[in-house]
Protein backbone atom coordinates (compact mmCIF):
# COMPACT_ATOMS: atom_id res chain seq x y z
CA UNK A 1 0.00 0.00 0.00
CA UNK A 2 2.77 2.30 0.89
CA UNK A 3 4.38 1.32 -2.09
CA UNK A 4 1.48 2.34 -4.28
CA UNK A 5 1.08 5.63 -2.59
CA UNK A 6 4.57 6.65 -3.28
CA UNK A 7 3.83 5.46 -6.49
CA UNK A 8 0.94 7.68 -6.87
CA UNK A 9 2.69 10.82 -5.09
CA UNK A 10 5.44 10.56 -7.70
CA UNK A 11 3.59 10.53 -11.09
CA UNK A 12 1.72 13.51 -9.35
CA UNK A 13 5.19 15.74 -8.85
CA UNK A 14 6.27 18.46 -10.96
CA UNK A 15 7.98 18.36 -13.98
CA UNK A 16 6.38 15.01 -15.11
CA UNK A 17 4.17 14.69 -18.12
CA UNK A 18 0.94 12.30 -18.43
CA UNK A 19 -0.28 11.15 -22.05
CA UNK A 20 -4.06 11.17 -22.62
CA UNK A 21 -5.27 9.54 -25.92
CA UNK A 22 -8.32 10.93 -27.16
CA UNK A 23 -10.27 9.50 -30.33
CA UNK A 24 -13.02 11.54 -31.48
CA UNK A 25 -15.27 9.43 -33.97
CA UNK A 26 -16.57 11.14 -36.83
CA UNK A 27 -17.54 10.57 -40.27
CA UNK A 28 -16.37 13.27 -42.51
CA UNK A 29 -16.98 16.52 -41.45
CA UNK A 30 -20.20 14.82 -38.99
CA UNK A 31 -18.94 13.48 -34.84
CA UNK A 32 -20.33 10.69 -34.35
CA UNK A 33 -23.63 10.72 -31.81
CA UNK A 34 -24.93 7.50 -30.47
CA UNK A 35 -28.61 7.34 -31.31
CA UNK A 36 -28.52 10.24 -33.94
CA UNK A 37 -28.43 9.15 -37.43
CA UNK A 38 -24.55 9.84 -39.25
CA UNK A 39 -23.95 9.88 -43.44
CA UNK A 40 -21.76 7.26 -43.93
CA UNK A 41 -20.51 7.82 -47.87
CA UNK A 42 -24.08 8.97 -48.61
CA UNK A 43 -26.12 5.82 -46.52
CA UNK A 44 -28.32 7.15 -43.62
CA UNK A 45 -27.00 4.71 -40.40
CA UNK A 46 -27.84 5.41 -36.95
CA UNK A 47 -24.99 3.33 -34.38
CA UNK A 48 -25.89 2.83 -30.62
CA UNK A 49 -22.69 0.90 -29.97
CA UNK A 50 -19.47 2.05 -31.47
CA UNK A 51 -16.51 0.99 -29.76
CA UNK A 52 -12.97 -0.99 -30.73
CA UNK A 53 -10.30 -2.28 -28.81
CA UNK A 54 -6.65 -0.36 -28.98
CA UNK A 55 -3.14 -1.11 -27.63
CA UNK A 56 0.19 -1.27 -28.22
CA UNK A 57 0.74 1.96 -27.83
CA UNK A 58 4.30 3.59 -28.73
CA UNK A 59 4.94 7.09 -29.31
CA UNK A 60 7.99 7.32 -31.37
CA UNK A 61 10.95 9.52 -32.10
CA UNK A 62 13.94 9.44 -34.42
CA UNK A 63 16.05 8.35 -31.76
CA UNK A 64 13.72 7.15 -28.77
CA UNK A 65 10.72 4.92 -28.23
CA UNK A 66 7.95 5.20 -25.02
CA UNK A 67 6.10 2.22 -25.26
CA UNK A 68 2.74 1.49 -23.53
CA UNK A 69 2.41 -1.97 -25.20
CA UNK A 70 0.64 -3.93 -22.56
CA UNK A 71 -2.10 -1.40 -21.91
CA UNK A 72 -5.29 -2.45 -23.73
CA UNK A 73 -8.25 0.49 -23.60
CA UNK A 74 -11.94 0.54 -25.36
CA UNK A 75 -12.92 3.71 -26.62
CA UNK A 76 -15.95 4.58 -28.08
CA UNK A 77 -17.86 7.79 -28.29
CA UNK A 78 -18.65 7.79 -24.80
CA UNK A 79 -15.35 6.88 -23.50
CA UNK A 80 -13.55 8.61 -25.56
CA UNK A 81 -10.40 9.28 -23.40
CA UNK A 82 -7.54 6.97 -22.27
CA UNK A 83 -4.94 7.74 -19.90
CA UNK A 84 -1.78 6.00 -20.22
CA UNK A 85 0.44 7.46 -17.81
CA UNK A 86 3.67 8.89 -17.68
CA UNK A 87 5.24 10.26 -20.50
CA UNK A 88 8.81 12.34 -21.43
CA UNK A 89 8.63 15.73 -21.29
CA UNK A 90 10.05 18.85 -23.15
CA UNK A 91 10.36 16.30 -25.62
CA UNK A 92 8.41 15.87 -29.46
CA UNK A 93 7.62 12.95 -30.73
CA UNK A 94 6.45 12.09 -34.30
CA UNK A 95 4.60 9.22 -35.02
CA UNK A 96 1.96 7.31 -32.90
CA UNK A 97 1.84 3.43 -33.37
CA UNK A 98 -0.66 1.06 -32.06
CA UNK A 99 -2.97 -1.70 -33.16
CA UNK A 100 -6.66 -2.23 -33.26
CA UNK A 101 -7.71 -5.26 -31.75
CA UNK A 102 -6.26 -7.73 -29.52
CA UNK A 103 -3.02 -9.72 -30.12
CA UNK A 104 -3.23 -13.13 -30.70
CA UNK A 105 -1.41 -14.44 -27.47
CA UNK A 106 -3.74 -12.68 -25.73
CA UNK A 107 -7.20 -13.41 -27.95
CA UNK A 108 -6.65 -17.03 -28.11
CA UNK A 109 -7.46 -17.50 -24.57
CA UNK A 110 -5.80 -20.25 -23.73
CA UNK A 111 -3.78 -19.16 -20.71
CA UNK A 112 -6.13 -16.53 -19.52
CA UNK A 113 -9.52 -15.98 -21.18
CA UNK A 114 -11.80 -13.23 -20.80
CA UNK A 115 -13.78 -15.09 -17.66
CA UNK A 116 -10.45 -15.01 -15.63
CA UNK A 117 -10.73 -11.13 -15.55
CA UNK A 118 -12.38 -8.57 -13.64
CA UNK A 119 -15.12 -6.66 -15.09
CA UNK A 120 -12.75 -3.67 -14.39
CA UNK A 121 -10.57 -5.45 -16.87
CA UNK A 122 -10.60 -3.30 -20.76
CA UNK A 123 -10.30 -7.62 -21.82
CA UNK A 124 -13.03 -8.78 -18.88
CA UNK A 125 -16.33 -9.13 -19.45
CA UNK A 126 -18.11 -6.30 -21.03
CA UNK A 127 -21.76 -5.03 -21.23
CA UNK A 128 -21.86 -4.98 -24.62
CA UNK A 129 -20.11 -7.88 -25.24
CA UNK A 130 -16.47 -7.37 -26.84
CA UNK A 131 -15.82 -11.28 -26.59
CA UNK A 132 -17.89 -13.40 -28.73
CA UNK A 133 -19.30 -16.21 -26.63
CA UNK A 134 -19.50 -19.00 -29.56
CA UNK A 135 -16.17 -18.35 -30.93
CA UNK A 136 -12.99 -17.84 -29.10
CA UNK A 137 -11.50 -14.33 -29.13
CA UNK A 138 -12.25 -10.69 -28.85
CA UNK A 139 -14.63 -8.52 -31.08
CA UNK A 140 -11.77 -5.82 -32.46
CA UNK A 141 -14.60 -3.82 -33.52
CA UNK A 142 -17.92 -3.46 -32.59
CA UNK A 143 -20.41 -1.35 -34.57
CA UNK A 144 -24.00 -1.94 -33.72
CA UNK A 145 -27.33 -0.02 -34.98
CA UNK A 146 -29.76 0.36 -38.33
CA UNK A 147 -28.42 1.21 -41.49
CA UNK A 148 -31.56 2.56 -43.75
CA UNK A 149 -31.87 0.54 -47.20
CA UNK A 150 -35.04 2.12 -48.48
CA UNK A 151 -33.40 6.37 -48.32
CA UNK A 152 -36.80 7.59 -46.39
CA UNK A 153 -34.30 8.75 -43.52
CA UNK A 154 -35.23 6.38 -41.20
CA UNK A 155 -32.59 3.75 -40.28
CA UNK A 156 -34.45 0.59 -39.98
CA UNK A 157 -32.75 -2.62 -40.97
CA UNK A 158 -30.10 -4.12 -38.24
CA UNK A 159 -26.73 -3.14 -38.96
CA UNK A 160 -23.65 -4.74 -37.33
CA UNK A 161 -20.22 -4.75 -38.00
CA UNK A 162 -18.12 -7.19 -35.73
CA UNK A 163 -14.83 -7.10 -36.70
CA UNK A 164 -12.44 -9.74 -35.10
CA UNK A 165 -9.89 -12.83 -35.31
CA UNK A 166 -6.18 -12.99 -35.41
CA UNK A 167 -5.75 -12.07 -39.11
CA UNK A 168 -7.73 -8.88 -38.86
CA UNK A 169 -5.58 -7.22 -36.34
CA UNK A 170 -4.23 -4.07 -37.76
CA UNK A 171 -0.76 -1.89 -37.17
CA UNK A 172 -1.92 1.82 -37.56
CA UNK A 173 0.58 5.01 -37.42
CA UNK A 174 -0.62 8.58 -37.30
CA UNK A 175 1.62 11.18 -37.67
CA UNK A 176 1.60 13.42 -34.60
CA UNK A 177 4.46 15.67 -34.43
CA UNK A 178 3.36 16.74 -30.86
CA UNK A 179 5.56 17.95 -28.34
CA UNK A 180 5.10 17.17 -24.58
CA UNK A 181 5.02 19.16 -21.83
CA UNK A 182 4.72 19.57 -18.09
CA UNK A 183 1.29 18.13 -16.79
CA UNK A 184 -1.54 16.74 -19.04
CA UNK A 185 -1.02 15.75 -22.68
CA UNK A 186 -3.99 15.14 -24.98
CA UNK A 187 -3.41 13.64 -28.06
CA UNK A 188 -6.32 13.87 -30.31
CA UNK A 189 -6.83 11.63 -33.19
CA UNK A 190 -10.15 10.84 -35.35
CA UNK A 191 -11.62 7.97 -36.06
CA UNK A 192 -13.18 8.14 -39.46
CA UNK A 193 -16.01 6.12 -40.17
CA UNK A 194 -16.24 6.96 -43.74
CA UNK A 195 -12.77 5.87 -44.24
CA UNK A 196 -13.28 3.04 -42.87
CA UNK A 197 -16.36 1.79 -45.42
CA UNK A 198 -14.54 3.15 -47.99
CA UNK A 199 -15.30 0.85 -50.88
CA UNK A 200 -17.69 -1.05 -49.02
CA UNK A 201 -22.17 -0.93 -50.63
CA UNK A 202 -23.39 -0.58 -46.89
CA UNK A 203 -26.55 -1.10 -48.49
CA UNK A 204 -25.36 -4.28 -49.74
CA UNK A 205 -22.57 -5.37 -46.88
CA UNK A 206 -24.38 -4.48 -43.49
CA UNK A 207 -24.36 -7.09 -41.33
CA UNK A 208 -21.16 -9.53 -40.43
CA UNK A 209 -19.80 -11.21 -37.51
CA UNK A 210 -16.61 -11.93 -39.34
CA UNK A 211 -16.86 -15.50 -39.52
CA UNK A 212 -20.64 -15.68 -41.23
CA UNK A 213 -19.62 -13.15 -43.81
CA UNK A 214 -16.05 -12.25 -44.36
CA UNK A 215 -14.83 -10.22 -47.43
CA UNK A 216 -16.82 -7.03 -45.69
CA UNK A 217 -15.16 -7.50 -42.34
CA UNK A 218 -12.23 -8.09 -44.10
CA UNK A 219 -12.39 -5.15 -46.49
CA UNK A 220 -13.18 -2.62 -42.94
CA UNK A 221 -10.01 -4.43 -41.30
CA UNK A 222 -7.98 -3.52 -44.37
CA UNK A 223 -9.02 -0.09 -44.16
CA UNK A 224 -8.49 1.07 -40.44
CA UNK A 225 -5.00 1.92 -40.84
CA UNK A 226 -6.23 4.82 -43.20
CA UNK A 227 -8.87 5.22 -40.90
CA UNK A 228 -7.36 7.42 -38.18
CA UNK A 229 -5.26 10.74 -38.19
CA UNK A 230 -4.19 13.76 -36.37
CA UNK A 231 -7.43 15.00 -35.12
CA UNK B 1 1.81 -3.14 17.16
CA UNK B 2 3.81 -3.42 13.29
CA UNK B 3 1.19 -3.22 10.48
CA UNK B 4 2.22 -6.16 9.01
CA UNK B 5 1.56 -8.38 12.17
CA UNK B 6 -1.94 -6.07 12.49
CA UNK B 7 -3.01 -6.20 8.70
CA UNK B 8 -2.72 -10.68 8.99
CA UNK B 9 -4.58 -10.40 12.48
CA UNK B 10 -8.05 -8.56 10.87
CA UNK B 11 -7.36 -10.44 8.26
CA UNK B 12 -7.69 -13.90 9.64
CA UNK B 13 -10.94 -12.41 11.60
CA UNK B 14 -12.41 -11.03 8.45
CA UNK B 15 -11.66 -14.94 6.97
CA UNK B 16 -12.79 -16.31 9.96
CA UNK B 17 -16.15 -14.26 10.26
CA UNK B 18 -16.46 -14.77 6.43
CA UNK B 19 -16.57 -19.07 6.50
CA UNK B 20 -18.53 -18.93 10.01
CA UNK B 21 -21.59 -16.88 8.18
CA UNK B 22 -20.94 -19.09 4.80
CA UNK B 23 -21.39 -22.17 6.76
CA UNK B 24 -24.85 -20.93 8.30
CA UNK B 25 -26.21 -19.73 4.49
CA UNK B 26 -24.90 -23.44 3.17
CA UNK B 27 -25.74 -26.47 4.81
CA UNK B 28 -24.17 -29.68 1.93
CA UNK B 29 -25.92 -33.02 2.50
CA UNK B 30 -23.01 -35.06 4.37
CA UNK B 31 -24.72 -38.20 2.95
CA UNK B 32 -24.96 -36.67 -0.99
CA UNK B 33 -20.85 -35.67 -0.25
CA UNK B 34 -20.14 -39.26 0.53
CA UNK B 35 -22.04 -40.10 -2.85
CA UNK B 36 -20.27 -37.72 -5.02
CA UNK B 37 -16.97 -39.29 -3.19
CA UNK B 38 -17.64 -42.56 -4.67
CA UNK B 39 -19.01 -41.53 -7.93
CA UNK B 40 -15.82 -39.33 -8.23
CA UNK B 41 -13.37 -42.19 -7.08
CA UNK B 42 -15.11 -44.73 -9.62
CA UNK B 43 -16.09 -42.10 -12.63
CA UNK B 44 -13.98 -38.90 -12.49
CA UNK B 45 -10.78 -39.38 -13.30
CA UNK B 46 -8.67 -35.89 -12.39
CA UNK B 47 -7.40 -35.55 -16.01
CA UNK B 48 -11.34 -34.93 -16.90
CA UNK B 49 -10.66 -31.52 -15.39
CA UNK B 50 -8.65 -28.93 -16.16
CA UNK B 51 -5.49 -27.48 -13.70
CA UNK B 52 -7.33 -24.38 -12.55
CA UNK B 53 -11.11 -26.24 -12.27
CA UNK B 54 -9.69 -29.59 -10.54
CA UNK B 55 -13.03 -31.66 -9.27
CA UNK B 56 -14.70 -30.99 -5.42
CA UNK B 57 -18.32 -31.70 -3.98
CA UNK B 58 -18.35 -27.87 -3.17
CA UNK B 59 -17.39 -27.02 -6.84
CA UNK B 60 -20.00 -29.83 -8.39
CA UNK B 61 -23.29 -28.54 -5.99
CA UNK B 62 -22.50 -24.95 -6.69
CA UNK B 63 -22.86 -25.91 -10.42
CA UNK B 64 -25.77 -27.77 -10.27
CA UNK B 65 -27.47 -24.85 -8.47
CA UNK B 66 -26.35 -22.79 -11.59
CA UNK B 67 -27.88 -25.33 -13.85
CA UNK B 68 -31.20 -25.15 -12.81
CA UNK B 69 -31.52 -21.74 -12.01
CA UNK B 70 -33.71 -19.95 -14.30
CA UNK B 71 -32.12 -16.55 -13.10
CA UNK B 72 -29.42 -17.36 -15.56
CA UNK B 73 -31.81 -15.98 -17.84
CA UNK B 74 -32.47 -12.60 -19.36
CA UNK B 75 -36.38 -12.86 -18.01
CA UNK B 76 -35.88 -15.28 -15.30
CA UNK B 77 -37.56 -17.95 -17.35
CA UNK B 78 -35.19 -20.08 -18.93
CA UNK B 79 -32.65 -22.76 -17.53
CA UNK B 80 -29.78 -24.57 -18.52
CA UNK B 81 -31.48 -27.59 -17.59
CA UNK B 82 -34.60 -26.32 -19.90
CA UNK B 83 -32.85 -27.35 -23.21
CA UNK B 84 -31.07 -30.43 -21.24
CA UNK B 85 -33.55 -32.58 -20.16
CA UNK B 86 -32.24 -35.15 -17.43
CA UNK B 87 -34.51 -37.76 -18.57
CA UNK B 88 -33.17 -37.12 -21.78
CA UNK B 89 -29.62 -37.76 -21.54
CA UNK B 90 -29.26 -34.08 -21.48
CA UNK B 91 -30.32 -33.35 -24.94
CA UNK B 92 -33.87 -31.97 -25.73
CA UNK B 93 -37.10 -33.75 -27.43
CA UNK B 94 -37.46 -30.48 -29.73
CA UNK B 95 -36.07 -29.32 -32.91
CA UNK B 96 -35.22 -26.26 -31.74
CA UNK B 97 -34.93 -25.59 -27.80
CA UNK B 98 -36.40 -21.84 -27.31
CA UNK B 99 -34.41 -19.51 -25.56
CA UNK B 100 -35.96 -16.44 -23.72
CA UNK B 101 -37.35 -15.23 -27.18
CA UNK B 102 -38.59 -18.30 -28.24
CA UNK B 103 -37.33 -20.77 -30.58
CA UNK B 104 -34.57 -18.60 -32.74
CA UNK B 105 -32.02 -20.51 -32.73
CA UNK B 106 -30.63 -22.70 -35.19
CA UNK B 107 -29.06 -25.89 -34.05
CA UNK B 108 -30.67 -28.29 -31.91
CA UNK B 109 -29.32 -29.06 -28.20
CA UNK B 110 -26.91 -31.71 -27.80
CA UNK B 111 -26.72 -34.13 -25.25
CA UNK B 112 -24.03 -33.26 -22.31
CA UNK B 113 -23.61 -36.97 -20.91
CA UNK B 114 -19.95 -37.56 -21.20
CA UNK B 115 -19.01 -34.10 -22.91
CA UNK B 116 -16.37 -33.76 -20.32
CA UNK B 117 -14.28 -35.97 -22.14
CA UNK B 118 -14.56 -34.06 -25.90
CA UNK B 119 -11.73 -32.29 -27.26
CA UNK B 120 -13.46 -29.32 -28.59
CA UNK B 121 -16.95 -27.85 -27.60
CA UNK B 122 -20.14 -26.43 -29.85
CA UNK B 123 -21.13 -28.73 -32.88
CA UNK B 124 -18.84 -25.77 -35.06
CA UNK B 125 -16.08 -26.18 -32.37
CA UNK B 126 -15.64 -22.99 -31.43
CA UNK B 127 -15.17 -23.16 -28.30
CA UNK B 128 -11.87 -24.77 -26.99
CA UNK B 129 -13.02 -26.01 -23.61
CA UNK B 130 -15.99 -26.71 -21.87
CA UNK B 131 -15.46 -24.39 -18.89
CA UNK B 132 -15.63 -21.28 -21.23
CA UNK B 133 -18.43 -22.79 -23.03
CA UNK B 134 -21.57 -22.04 -20.60
CA UNK B 135 -20.89 -18.27 -21.62
CA UNK B 136 -22.46 -19.58 -24.95
CA UNK B 137 -25.60 -20.01 -23.93
CA UNK B 138 -25.84 -17.58 -21.05
CA UNK B 139 -24.97 -14.84 -23.38
CA UNK B 140 -26.38 -15.68 -26.54
CA UNK B 141 -29.47 -13.66 -27.57
CA UNK B 142 -31.35 -16.57 -29.17
CA UNK B 143 -30.69 -18.47 -26.01
CA UNK B 144 -30.13 -17.04 -22.68
CA UNK B 145 -29.64 -13.79 -23.61
CA UNK B 146 -28.11 -12.25 -20.33
CA UNK B 147 -24.24 -10.61 -20.64
CA UNK B 148 -22.18 -11.91 -18.07
CA UNK B 149 -21.32 -8.45 -16.29
CA UNK B 150 -25.20 -8.27 -15.46
CA UNK B 151 -25.72 -12.28 -14.53
CA UNK B 152 -22.69 -11.19 -12.10
CA UNK B 153 -24.60 -8.32 -10.56
CA UNK B 154 -28.04 -9.90 -10.30
CA UNK B 155 -26.20 -13.39 -8.68
CA UNK B 156 -24.21 -11.58 -6.34
CA UNK B 157 -27.67 -9.73 -4.75
CA UNK B 158 -27.80 -13.77 -3.41
CA UNK B 159 -25.57 -14.08 -0.21
CA UNK B 160 -26.21 -17.76 -0.65
CA UNK B 161 -24.37 -17.31 -4.21
CA UNK B 162 -21.70 -15.84 -2.77
CA UNK B 163 -21.31 -18.07 0.26
CA UNK B 164 -21.04 -20.98 -1.84
CA UNK B 165 -18.44 -19.39 -4.68
CA UNK B 166 -16.30 -18.74 -1.56
CA UNK B 167 -16.51 -22.14 -0.35
CA UNK B 168 -15.99 -23.49 -3.73
CA UNK B 169 -13.50 -21.07 -5.12
CA UNK B 170 -12.39 -19.14 -2.42
CA UNK B 171 -13.67 -16.09 -4.12
CA UNK B 172 -16.80 -13.69 -4.91
CA UNK B 173 -18.70 -14.69 -7.33
CA UNK B 174 -17.61 -13.79 -10.69
CA UNK B 175 -17.45 -14.90 -14.58
CA UNK B 176 -14.64 -16.91 -13.43
CA UNK B 177 -16.70 -19.05 -10.74
CA UNK B 178 -19.84 -19.10 -13.00
CA UNK B 179 -18.27 -20.54 -15.88
CA UNK B 180 -16.33 -22.91 -13.86
CA UNK B 181 -19.01 -24.22 -11.69
CA UNK B 182 -20.93 -24.87 -14.39
CA UNK B 183 -18.37 -26.71 -16.41
CA UNK B 184 -17.47 -29.02 -13.01
CA UNK B 185 -21.21 -29.84 -12.96
CA UNK B 186 -20.90 -30.46 -16.96
CA UNK B 187 -17.61 -32.59 -16.85
CA UNK B 188 -19.10 -34.41 -14.19
CA UNK B 189 -22.20 -35.69 -16.52
CA UNK B 190 -20.33 -39.34 -16.42
CA UNK B 191 -21.94 -42.62 -17.68
CA UNK B 192 -21.22 -45.33 -19.79
CA UNK B 193 -23.48 -47.92 -17.79
CA UNK B 194 -25.50 -49.32 -21.07
CA UNK B 195 -25.62 -52.43 -21.94
CA UNK B 196 -23.31 -52.31 -24.27
CA UNK B 197 -21.03 -51.38 -22.14
CA UNK B 198 -21.80 -54.23 -19.67
CA UNK B 199 -21.36 -56.66 -22.83
CA UNK B 200 -17.80 -54.99 -23.30
CA UNK B 201 -16.77 -55.29 -19.90
CA UNK B 202 -17.92 -58.62 -19.46
CA UNK B 203 -19.73 -60.69 -22.15
CA UNK B 204 -20.31 -63.85 -20.55
CA UNK B 205 -22.80 -62.02 -17.31
CA UNK B 206 -24.40 -59.89 -20.10
CA UNK B 207 -25.48 -60.81 -23.06
CA UNK B 208 -26.83 -59.38 -26.49
CA UNK B 209 -29.60 -61.09 -28.38
CA UNK B 210 -28.95 -62.22 -31.56
CA UNK B 211 -30.12 -59.46 -33.27
CA UNK B 212 -28.22 -56.95 -31.10
CA UNK B 213 -25.55 -58.71 -32.48
CA UNK B 214 -25.85 -58.61 -35.81
CA UNK B 215 -26.33 -55.00 -35.46
CA UNK B 216 -23.38 -54.51 -33.41
CA UNK B 217 -21.57 -56.50 -36.61
CA UNK B 218 -22.44 -54.40 -39.06
CA UNK B 219 -21.85 -51.15 -37.16
CA UNK B 220 -18.77 -52.08 -36.92
CA UNK B 221 -18.46 -53.56 -40.77
CA UNK B 222 -16.53 -51.72 -43.38
CA UNK B 223 -19.21 -52.37 -45.46
CA UNK B 224 -21.31 -49.95 -43.88
CA UNK B 225 -18.09 -48.41 -42.04
CA UNK B 226 -20.23 -45.96 -39.42
CA UNK B 227 -17.34 -46.73 -36.67
CA UNK B 228 -15.11 -44.78 -39.12
CA UNK B 229 -16.47 -41.49 -37.98
CA UNK B 230 -18.19 -42.60 -34.90
CA UNK B 231 -15.49 -44.62 -33.07
CA UNK B 232 -14.05 -44.62 -29.91
CA UNK B 233 -15.64 -45.07 -26.69
CA UNK B 234 -18.02 -42.32 -27.23
CA UNK B 235 -18.73 -43.76 -30.83
CA UNK B 236 -17.47 -40.31 -32.11
CA UNK B 237 -14.10 -39.88 -33.35
CA UNK B 238 -14.32 -35.59 -32.53
CA UNK B 239 -13.61 -34.86 -36.71
CA UNK B 240 -15.73 -32.39 -38.02
CA UNK B 241 -17.75 -33.92 -41.09
CA UNK B 242 -20.33 -32.65 -43.58
CA UNK B 243 -22.76 -35.26 -44.05
CA UNK B 244 -24.93 -33.79 -46.97
CA UNK B 245 -27.12 -30.55 -47.53
CA UNK B 246 -29.79 -28.98 -45.18
CA UNK B 247 -31.60 -26.32 -44.67
CA UNK B 248 -31.24 -23.03 -43.68
CA UNK B 249 -27.42 -21.45 -43.87
CA UNK B 250 -25.66 -22.80 -41.12
CA UNK B 251 -22.08 -22.34 -41.94
CA UNK B 252 -20.78 -25.17 -39.31
CA UNK B 253 -17.33 -25.52 -38.78
CA UNK B 254 -16.92 -22.53 -41.64
CA UNK B 255 -18.47 -20.21 -39.19
CA UNK B 256 -15.03 -20.59 -37.22
CA UNK B 257 -12.25 -21.33 -39.76
CA UNK B 258 -13.86 -18.97 -42.57
CA UNK B 259 -12.69 -22.04 -44.63
CA UNK B 260 -15.04 -22.61 -47.92
CA UNK B 261 -14.02 -26.72 -47.23
CA UNK B 262 -15.07 -26.26 -44.09
CA UNK B 263 -18.44 -25.55 -44.63
CA UNK B 264 -21.43 -27.98 -43.83
CA UNK B 265 -18.92 -29.24 -41.54
CA UNK B 266 -19.79 -30.27 -37.89
CA UNK B 267 -18.78 -31.91 -35.13
CA UNK B 268 -19.66 -35.95 -35.27
CA UNK B 269 -21.74 -36.15 -32.32
CA UNK B 270 -21.72 -39.12 -29.83
CA UNK B 271 -24.38 -41.76 -30.53
CA UNK B 272 -24.33 -42.78 -26.96
CA UNK B 273 -27.90 -42.97 -25.39
CA UNK B 274 -29.00 -41.64 -29.16
CA UNK B 275 -32.34 -43.16 -28.55
CA UNK B 276 -33.21 -40.70 -25.97
CA UNK B 277 -31.77 -38.13 -27.96
CA UNK B 278 -34.20 -37.16 -30.69
CA UNK B 279 -34.31 -35.38 -33.21
CA UNK B 280 -31.02 -36.23 -34.93
CA UNK B 281 -28.49 -33.57 -36.91
CA UNK B 282 -27.04 -30.59 -36.24
CA UNK B 283 -30.81 -28.67 -36.81
CA UNK B 284 -33.09 -31.41 -35.34
CA UNK B 285 -34.09 -32.00 -39.02
CA UNK B 286 -34.53 -35.65 -38.43
CA UNK B 287 -37.04 -36.30 -36.29
CA UNK B 288 -36.30 -40.76 -35.82
CA UNK B 289 -33.52 -42.99 -35.30
CA UNK B 290 -34.22 -45.33 -38.24
CA UNK B 291 -34.20 -42.30 -40.26
CA UNK B 292 -31.10 -40.67 -39.09
CA UNK B 293 -29.68 -44.47 -39.46
CA UNK B 294 -30.72 -44.52 -43.09
CA UNK B 295 -29.59 -40.73 -43.74
CA UNK B 296 -26.43 -41.91 -45.30
CA UNK B 297 -28.68 -43.34 -48.26
CA UNK B 298 -30.50 -40.73 -48.69
CA UNK B 299 -27.87 -38.05 -48.76
CA UNK B 300 -27.36 -35.20 -51.37
CA UNK B 301 -23.98 -36.25 -52.58
CA UNK B 302 -23.73 -32.80 -54.72
CA UNK B 303 -22.59 -30.90 -51.68
CA UNK B 304 -18.43 -30.16 -52.35
CA UNK B 305 -17.33 -30.56 -48.89
CA UNK B 306 -19.44 -34.17 -48.33
CA UNK B 307 -17.57 -36.35 -46.49
CA UNK B 308 -15.52 -39.05 -48.12
CA UNK B 309 -15.77 -41.23 -45.55
CA UNK B 310 -19.69 -42.31 -46.47
CA UNK B 311 -20.00 -44.59 -48.17
CA UNK B 312 -23.26 -46.06 -50.17
CA UNK B 313 -24.94 -49.28 -48.82
CA UNK B 314 -28.22 -51.27 -49.22
CA UNK B 315 -29.85 -52.40 -46.39
CA UNK B 316 -32.43 -55.05 -45.81
CA UNK B 317 -35.16 -54.28 -43.60
CA UNK B 318 -33.87 -57.19 -41.11
CA UNK B 319 -30.66 -55.34 -41.05
CA UNK B 320 -32.28 -52.18 -40.62
CA UNK B 321 -33.95 -53.79 -37.32
CA UNK B 322 -30.75 -55.39 -36.27
CA UNK B 323 -28.83 -51.97 -36.28
CA UNK B 324 -31.88 -50.12 -34.82
CA UNK B 325 -31.74 -52.57 -31.95
CA UNK B 326 -27.27 -52.35 -31.17
CA UNK B 327 -27.87 -48.45 -31.24
CA UNK B 328 -30.71 -48.92 -28.29
CA UNK B 329 -27.84 -50.88 -26.63
CA UNK B 330 -26.03 -47.44 -26.07
CA UNK B 331 -28.57 -46.02 -24.60
CA UNK B 332 -27.53 -45.62 -20.07
CA UNK B 333 -29.88 -44.07 -17.37
CA UNK B 334 -27.97 -45.54 -14.98
CA UNK B 335 -26.65 -41.53 -14.43
CA UNK B 336 -30.27 -40.75 -12.53
CA UNK B 337 -29.91 -43.88 -10.16
CA UNK B 338 -27.43 -42.04 -7.91
CA UNK B 339 -29.51 -38.79 -7.97
CA UNK B 340 -26.48 -36.61 -8.32
CA UNK B 341 -26.99 -35.19 -11.34
CA UNK B 342 -30.62 -33.48 -10.63
CA UNK B 343 -32.01 -31.55 -7.94
CA UNK B 344 -35.58 -31.13 -7.18
CA UNK B 345 -37.26 -29.88 -10.47
CA UNK B 346 -36.53 -25.99 -10.61
CA UNK B 347 -36.06 -25.85 -6.69
CA UNK B 348 -32.84 -23.87 -6.76
CA UNK B 349 -32.61 -23.14 -3.31
CA UNK B 350 -32.17 -26.92 -2.32
CA UNK B 351 -28.72 -25.68 -0.86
Amino acid sequence: MIGLVLTALLACSDDDGSFNLQVNMVSGDEELVLGQNIDINGVTVNLDIAQFYLAGVTLDDEDDVISYADQYHIFSPTDEKNNYGDVEIDKTFDILKFFVGVEPSVNGQEEMDFTSRSTSDPLGPKDPQMHWNWNTGYKFVRLDGNVDLDDDGVAETQFRYHIGTDNLLRNVEVPIDFNFRDGINDVVIEFDLEKLFEGIDLKVDYFTMTGDNPPPAIAAANNLPNAFSKG
Amino acid sequence: MPLAKASRILFTLFVALGLGSCSKLVQYDPDEREVYDDFKESHLADSLFRNDNPASYERFVLGRKLFFDPDLSANSSTSCVSCHLPERAFADFVRISPGVHGPNGFRNSPTLINVGSRSVVNMDGGILHLDLQPATPIEDHDEMDISLVRLIERLSQDEKYQAMSLSAYDRPLDAFVITRALGQYCRSLVSRGSLYDDYISDSTTHRLTATEMMGMELFFSDRLGCSGCHGGRDFTDESFACVGNFDGDDQGRARITTLREDQGKFKVPTLRNIALTRPYMHDGSVYDLRAAMTHPLSIDTDHPNLDERLISFELSEDEILALEAFLHTLTDSSYLAHGLFVNEQGDVNKY
